[in-house]
């Protein structure tokens, strides 16, 4: 009864979305309060009623309900219950249902937050919404419903991937649902001006946290899928350029542009149309993300879907909702008011060149990405596009940029001076040079680390010189001063230095030392300034798999230091091989082990890495998500939760305009 | 019982659009929510003026910028008098439309009829007396999971599998079994039967060691002798093939349901009985060069020979033997064969007495 | 930049010694081992999603591995190798697309972008310079309606207070 009543619900849910879509977008056309406001409760029951299908979807993979297709197909009794929990959106029809499920969970919000949203915005974004809740919606029910049932209910289950069953897994669809579908919140209200033809800096306040929700959960989420497949494919590589990693990713630039652009708005209301096209484009990319991956398009480790059925489906809702926001947006472009005006150099004028570059590089992977499908249809010929491709056309739009961002963030609004910029740089230039001229010493290597490390220097040294400059300036305390600076200069101080913790992380790469050998219990191998020496090679068994395990130990200058245990897995049900990656992290470096092959003489194959800062990668993502979320808990630029207007405090202006 | 919970969720879902339809009073002033962004404005204005940001003569500007927003958007603020006719319409497609659409959709999608079917609670079910064999096996796995030593379980699911043609985990279900529980007859016939499986059919040598131990454990038992047969008739040995068969044969007790089986196989063994020279078998043997001929013969006549001993015979082949060896000039042999067929027929005067003639016949006498 | 890739490669191999993906692949010589790494790194291992045959623990990635290293020892230039690989298995080998002329949008794609954005944006500014707003400070009309507003919200407050 509980599943049924899940299903039901869902349908619902479907019902109300149309609803929701069709009756505030008549309350706007019509300027009907009433039916406006009606947009805000049957957004919150929509959102009951999808949690309700959930919770029901949950509650039949936790029971092991086999009566239902979904629960067959990809779970099985013995499997542990966090993965059974998990396992929930580990396959198609279930990641859909969270899809939808964070689509209406955003709603909701919508519905809730915000004090200082007029009522013809909201109700023209939770139409939109609508709109697109029940054209996923009617996807899920029509192509991918989870609640398909068995008459004659088998006893056990097929499994779940052994690929999937990993603490990754738990953590990166849902982070990453939550950014592409936060961008949809974004497109909502970017296709609600248009409709009402005004766009200002008060609809900037309004959507800008909705960005930096969005962007800062695209960027945990991107993170933590390239740190899973970096220990859990055994191999130590985290970035592809796999069509399914380059579909989060364009999401992410258009988002990172999109951002910039808010401030710009809120602060000049200025760059509007370009606020609105990168409003359009991050959700429509998000939505060609989850054609690409679904349709069968393509096969890997991701691909859950072949059907072609649901291939057309998601092409026509594509073609809808870009093609309508596209439209929309050239009829409607030209209603939107010339904002500020600015110099070419200026805090502006910089944004501008980020944006373009942000686009360029945007594009170079949708080129990249699509290409070489688009060739295989029209002339049926296979080529790959890989790293060297991206290595030649994506890296020197972000060199550029790289080395733009302390520069702009140096210049003033309106108007700005490049050598004043520079003058206040002059530190963290100082500090990139000591930096090149240190590690070319200390480690002679490739000189595309050295240059990219120092460059990483630069960017955090840079970051920081605004909040240097603006602390020292005035009288007081120097410190008092530097922690009393709004937050939000905080907050991009820190995105910025993430992103040069990144890229110092990825030029470690170059001073990565790799060993391979074949290796008897007691045998040792030298592995950068480490030893590796394995203990003992013993079978062992887990809850689904059987597996061989290499109890190994690190040491330095000869003192054990740490173990690991690196094993290959077999999965029986699935019938499936697995390596687990031994891994220990030495400060900010790390050892990595993987076993190739179990030979039958009891030896493995194994491949040995020390890879020195390689976590400083995925730090300086956490870095940047520490900024979004410093920026979101500022009160001028996060969500408004309180819902009672406060006493004005600036009777000023009154006074000013009598 | 589930149609009230969908009448209450239906009943939830107009509701929620009714609500906001029929509430009479506003909750706030449409515009505070522009005032207050626009005081939100005018303050950020002067805190970026503090720190340098917008440079002094553009704050004034900017102030009346976000004010002139403000004038506009007050300006455009909805009317305050909603039209009845509206909210009639709305509030009855809602109270109209929610209900049929939703069961109409849930009509072509859902199965209000099947209940919940929780693994527990089936498991559970069946103890209650009905034997439900592939319930019976969930259970006994779970079981193993938790007591991987259990012997008898796994002595108990082995010749499940088996027969569910499971063979991958009757092997391990039997290599288990023996491990804990010792050695067999029935467990290393189930073995090697599970890696016959698994080899499509083709006796494995493991198969065959376990079928070796099997027989030796218990030589009564019919399965490890038949696969043993099978065994040699894949290494190309098809007598020795059909004296295993035929000698399991013979010993089987009486009315055992695989004898015709055996016999079967045995009969496809033997394919077109040697009838004679004139038999197209003969004429198969004429065609050999001399030195194979000779041996073809003699290796048929030895196998008549061990068959009949073996498992006796006709007058007809008895004769046949005996002028065999006579031809082939063994008459030792032949006088051996002599015996043996008294031997055989002796309840049959008649038999005894065309004996006696052939080897009178022969030169035999003696 | 190709000298720089080449620099970062070699000067991989000067600090580590280099070993191919399995023990048993290594070839004598370090300078063809190098070279062999260097082109494995540019082929595709054809059943994986991208994966470079250097990187990927698949069958085929392994022969191909091994096919590179004897044509090494056979001699082969590194360009006689990619053509003969490309010659059995086409271009999908490859992860660096060849540049012909089914290509030429792929490689002139991101520069020709880039310019034309420059472009447009350079385009509009030239147009749309003019200074929409009509004064820097409100008129008395103005100023007497954004009162009225801002007492409304006064008004309001008392009455829900």
């Amino acid at each position: 009864m509980i599943v049924e009543a899940g299903h039901y619900a869902l349908v619902l849910a479907f019902v109300l979305a149309l609803f929701q879509a069709t009756v505030p977008l008549i309350g706007v056309g019509l300027r009907d309060a009433r039916l406006m406001q009606s947009a805000r409760s049957v957004a919150l029951t929509q959102f009951a009623f999808v949690a309700i299908a959930y919770a029901a979807l949950t509650y039949a993979h936790v029971t092991s309900d086999f009566s239902l297709v979904n629960v067959y197909e990809n779970s099985h009794s013995a499997k542990p219950l966090v993965y059974k929990i998990s396992g929930v959106w580990g396959n198609h029809e279930g990641s859909m249902l969270l899809w939808v499920l964070v689509l209406s969970i955003c709603g909701a919000s919508v519905a809730l937050f915000s004090r200082i949203m007029p009522e013809t915005l909201r109700a023209g974004a939770l139409g939109v919404q609508g709109w697109i809740g029940a054209a996923f919606l009617l996807f899920v029910l029509a192509t991918s419903n989870p609640f398909a049932r068995f008459a004659q209910a088998p006893l056990e289950g097929r499994d779940l991937n052994p690929i999937l069953q990993d603490p990754g897994l738990a953590i990166h669809p849902p982070l990453l649902y939550l950014g592409y579908v936060g961008f949809s919140v974004t497109f909502s209200f970017a296709a609600a001006a248009l409709i009402s033809g005004r766009i200002d800096a008060g609809w900037a306040r309004i959507v800008r946290p909705w960005v930096l929700a969005a962007w800062t959960f695209l960027t945990l989420g991107i993170a933590m899928g390239s740190y899973w497949a970096y220990y859990t494919l055994g191999w130590g590589g985290f970035w592809f350029w796999d069509p399914v990693e380059n579909a989060s990713l364009m999401p992410w630039l258009a988002g990172t542009a999109l951002l910039h652009c808010m401030s710009v708005m809120q602060k000049r209301d200025a760059l509007k149309i370009w606020t609105i096209f990168l409003a359009i484009l991050a959700f429509s990319l998000s939505l060609l993300g989850t054609f690409l991956v679904r349709s069968g398009v393509l096969t890997s480790v991701h691909a859950f879907a072949n059907d072609p059925a649901r291939g057309v489906f998601i092409l026509v809702i594509l073609v809808l909702f870009i093609g309508g926001a596209l439209v929309l947006f050239a009829l409607r472009a030209n209603t939107l008011q010339a904002g500020g005006v600015f110099a070419p150099v200026s805090r502006e004028g910089a944004l501008v060149l980020n944006n373009l570059l942000l686009t360029c590089a945007c594009a170079t992977v949708f080129i990249g990405t699509l290409y070489p499908l688009v060739l295989e249809a029209v002339t049926g010929e296979k080529i790959s596009v890989g790293a060297p491709y991206f290595n030649l056309t994506f890296v020197p739009l972000c060199l550029p940029l790289a080395i733009a961002m302390p520069f702009g963030q140096q210049l003033a609004w309106k108007r700005g001076s490049l050598l004043g910029a520079a003058q206040r740089l002059t530190l963290a230039i100082g500090c990139e040079f000591l930096a090149v001229v240190a590690l070319a010493l200390v480690k002679g290597g490739p000189v595309l680390s050295v240059m990219a490390a120092g460059l990483a220097i630069f960017l955090i040294t840079g970051s920081f010189a605004d909040i240097g400059a603006r602390a020292l300036r005035g009288g007081g305390h120097v410190f008092a001063r530097a922690f009393g600076l709004p937050r939000s200069a905080w907050a991009t101080a820190i995105a910025h230095a993430g992103i040069g913790v990144t890229l110092f992380g990825l030029a470690s790469t170059g001073w990565g030392v790799e060993e391979v050998a074949r290796m008897q219990p007691g045998q040792t191998v030298a592995v950068g300034p480490y030893e590796v020496t394995v203990a003992s090679i013993t079978p062992g068994k887990g809850p689904n798999y059987d597996e061989t395990v290499a109890h190994t130990l690190v040491r330095s200058g000869g003192v054990a230091i740490t173990e690991i245990n690196p094993s290959q897995r077999f999965y029986p049900v699935r019938e499936m091989h697995r390596a687990e990656a031994g891994i220990a992290t030495l400060g900010l470096g790390q050892i990595y082990m993987s076993v190739a092959e179990v030979n039958r003489d009891g030896s493995i194959d194994a491949r040995l890495y020390w890879k020195p800062f390689v976590i400083l990668i995925w730090i300086g993502a956490l870095v940047m998500a520490a900024g979004g979320l410093l920026s979101l808990s500022d009160r001028r630029i996060g969500f408004a939760f309180v819902a009672r207007a406060r006493r004005s405090a600036a009777p000023a202006f009154q006074q000013a305009a009598e | 019982m589930i149609w009230v919970v969908f009448a209450v969720m239906t009943g939830l879902a107009v509701f929620s659009v009714l609500w906001p339809l029929s509430r009479s009073r506003r909750i706030s002033p449409a515009n505070l929510p522009n005032i207050s962004l626009y005081e939100a404005q005018v303050a950020e204005i002067d805190r970026d003026a503090a720190s340098g940001l917008i440079p002094a003569p553009d704050v004034p500007a900017a102030k009346a910028e976000a004010a002139r927003r403000l004038l506009a958007v007050s300006a455009a603020q909805p009317r305050s008098a909603p039209s009845q006719r509206n909210l009639r319409i709305a509030a009855l497609a809602a109270i109209i439309l929610i209900p049929v659409l939703a069961l109409g959709l849930y009509s072509r999608v859902g199965r209000p009829d099947l209940p919940d079917e929780p693994l527990s609670d089936r498991l559970q079910a069946t103890d209650s007396g009905k034997t439900d064999i592939a319930a019976a096996i969930v259970r006994i796995e779970a079981h193993l999971r938790e007591h991987p030593e259990d012997g008898r379980g796994w002595d108990v699911i082995a010749p499940v599998y088996l027969r569910l043609g499971r063979a991958d985990d009757a092997r391990r279900a039997f290599t288990e079994a023996i491990r804990l529980l010792g050695d067999s007859a029935a467990r290393e016939a189930g073995l090697g039967e599970a890696i016959l499986a698994n080899a499509q059919g083709v006796v494995t040598a493991e198969a065959r060691q376990a079928f070796e131990k099997a027989k030796a454990a218990d030589p009564a038992l019919p399965q490890p002798r038949y696969y043993l047969g099978v065994a040699a008739l894949q290494d190309g040995k098809p007598d020795e093939a059909r004296a295993i068969w035929t000698k399991l044969a013979d010993e089987a007790p009486a009315g055992a349901s695989w004898v015709p089986v055996i016999r079967q196989r045995i009969a496809a063994l033997d394919g077109t009985p040697a009838a004679g020279p004139d038999g197209a078998a003969g004429k198969s043997i004429a065609a050999l060069p001399p030195a194979q001929r000779a041996a073809a013969i003699r290796s048929m006549v030895e196998g008549l020979s061990a068959r009949l001993q073996q498992s006796g015979g006709s007058l007809d082949e008895w004769q046949r033997l005996v002028r065999a060896y006579s031809v082939l000039n063994e008459p030792e042999k032949a006088r051996a064969a002599l015996i043996h067929a008294r031997k055989n027929l002796s309840g049959d005067a008649g038999a005894n007495a065309e004996l006696d003639r052939l080897a009178h016949q022969l030169g035999l006498e003696g | 930049m190709r000298a720089i890739c080449l620099a970062l490669l070699f000067s991989l191999v000067a600090l580590a010694p280099a070993h191919a993906v399995r023990p048993d692949e290594v070839l004598a010589d370090p300078q063809l081992e190098a070279r062999a790494r260097a082109i494995s790194a540019e082929l595709r291992c054809m059943v994986c999603q991208n994966q470079s045959i250097d990187d990927s623990d698949a069958p085929l990635a392994r022969d191909l591995r091994l096919l590179v290293r004897e044509r090494l020892k056979a001699g082969d230039s590194n360009d006689a190798i990619r053509t003969f690989l490309t010659a059995r298995y086409g271009d999908f080998i490859l992860l660096k697309p060849p540049l012909k002329l089914d290509t030429v949008l792929l490689w002139a794609g991101p520069g020709t972008i880039l310019l034309l954005g420059a472009l447009i944006i350079l385009m509009r500014r030239s147009n749309g310079n003019n200074e929409v707003r009509s004064g820097a400070e409100l008129t008395a009309e103005e100023g007497a309606e954004l009162a009225s507003i801002l007492s409304s919200k006064d008004e309001a407050q008392r009455q829900a207070g």
